[in-house]
């Protein structure tokens, strides 16, 4: 039976299906799906807080996507503890923060030499605004979201060994996921264009998909706890930094995949993720970026 | 420079469009009607017990994305906080959130609807048993 209402609806869905498939053809954007800043809190007025640490770095040597020797032992090795925000005015309008600590060590060769290099502070400030259409029907909920971002020049753009290169940046992000009691998937696109600094430094513009697919093969609704199982695939292409910069951006493409395991009960959430190198095409002889490790833990009020 | 026309005309694009279809009353009663009509599986009466609610939910998969449903249902006096889970039990294999009543207590079930809508989730239906264990249907924005 025709039913007026439901055409509506349906050619809605259509319309932002199709526009923002659209969008996806003319840029791209991402951050890896984080349960705290992005399945919660959804009720109008919630907020969460989450603290991230990440690693990565190598002493490998790429040129391409070829390894090549090493002798002057050039490496570089970044940690990062984020500390992350999130507020929801309602279920389709957020805010969020992410702000990282970096520590950061690399050898560099300066005239055929290894010059080892450190720094170590506050970074660049992310503040994202995500924008979130939900559809939720029987058993599952999907959402499409969209979330443009500013990063602040906050981290120090100083010295040999800067944590930033000092300038102003935009994000955009597309994002889709779907969640059953079972399943979960979440593809997440996105792109930054980065502006020049006050140096003159400018680390390049960076496109990045990330693919999560996920179980939830354990809860228990009397202590509202369970685990999910997921695992990640994230993509990278970075473009050329200028001559000037002088942090570790390296232009190339990159695929890491690996698991992550979350835990959550109540409000809180744990999540423990590694991700290997797949594959590393840099467009000049530099460091691969290795192996990235995660490790995060939240809670949502 | 070229990305930023293009950045800031995308970003009124979407806002455009999210605005169209937008999270209010109007948009809830539509939706949840559609999904009455359409996805509905109702509740069994059988599954109720006296002074309790059981309330049909769309959507609520994840305890842990959940927690603003309890979080919205907490500031209902009439909930009996020494039954069930702190008075409120959800369910994520079928969708179904179960209320314990304070025995005596009108229940606001519409205010309930509202909670749930506003914990980012679409209530369907709930059945509500008095005391005397007579069951009753309700239905949001009826």
């Amino acid at each position: 039976m025709f039913d007026p209402l439901n055409l509506v609806v349906n050619m809605r869905r259509l319309l932002l299906s199709s526009i923002v498939l659209s969008f996806f053809m003319v840029s791209i954007n991402s951050f890896a799906h984080q349960p705290v800043m992005d399945m919660a809190p959804r009720w109008k007025g919630g907020y969460g807080f989450q603290l991230r640490y990440e690693s990565y770095g190598s002493d490998t040597l790429l040129d391409g996507d070829s390894k090549v020797p090493n002798p002057v032992g050039v490496d570089f090795f970044v940690d990062k503890s984020w500390f992350e925000g999130v507020y929801t005015f309602d279920r389709s309008k957020r805010i969020t923060f992410k702000l990282p600590y970096i520590r950061q060590v690399r050898t560099k060769a300066i005239n055929a030499v290894g010059v080892k290099q450190k720094n170590s502070g506050v970074g660049d400030l992310i503040i994202g605004v995500p924008l979130k259409k939900y559809f939720n029907r029987g058993a599952e909920t999907s959402n499409w979201g969209f979330t443009p971002s500013l990063r602040l020049p906050t981290g120090s753009h100083s010295g040999v060994y800067p944590l930033s290169d000092g300038s102003w940046d935009l994000g955009l992000d597309f994002s889709y996921s779907k969640e059953t009691n079972k399943f979960y998937s979440y593809y997440d696109l996105f792109y930054w264009h980065n502006t020049e600094g006050e140096r003159k430094m400018q680390e390049g513009n960076e496109i990045g998909l990330d693919i999560n697919w996920g179980l939830l093969p354990y809860h228990n609704n009397n202590t509202n706890s369970g685990i999910f199982l997921m695992w990640d695939i994230s993509a990278r292409h970075h473009d050329k930094s200028n001559s000037v910069t002088l942090t570790d951006a390296s232009a190339g493409f990159r695929i890491h995949s690996g698991p992550a395991f979350i835990l959550y009960r109540e409000t809180l959430m744990f999540r423990v993720e590694y991700k290997l190198k797949v594959y590393e095409n840099l467009q000049e002889i530099g460091t691969s970026k290795g192996n990235v490790f995660q490790i995060s833990a939240g809670i949502t009020f | 420079m070229t990305t930023l026309p293009v950045f800031l005309a995308l970003l009124k694009l979407t806002v455009t469009l999210l605005a169209i279809d937008g999270h209010g009353y109007k948009h809830y009663q539509q939706h949840t009607e559609t999904n009455r009509k359409f996805l509905s599986k109702g509740i069994d009466a059988s599954e109720i017990k006296p002074n309790e609610v059981i309330m049909e939910v769309h959507g609520i998969v994840c305890s842990f994305c959940a927690q603003g449903v309890k979080k919205k249902l907490k500031k209902f006096t009439f909930i009996d906080r020494s039954r069930l889970n702190k008075g409120i039990s959800m369910n994520v294999k079928n969708q179904r959130i179960t209320i314990a009543i304070k025995p005596g207590e009108t229940v606001d079930m519409q205010g309930m609807f509202k909670a749930i809508l506003d914990s980012g989730y679409e209530p369907i239906s709930a059945l509500i048993a008095d005391e005397q264990g007579n069951v009753r249907s309700v239905k949001p924005g009826c």
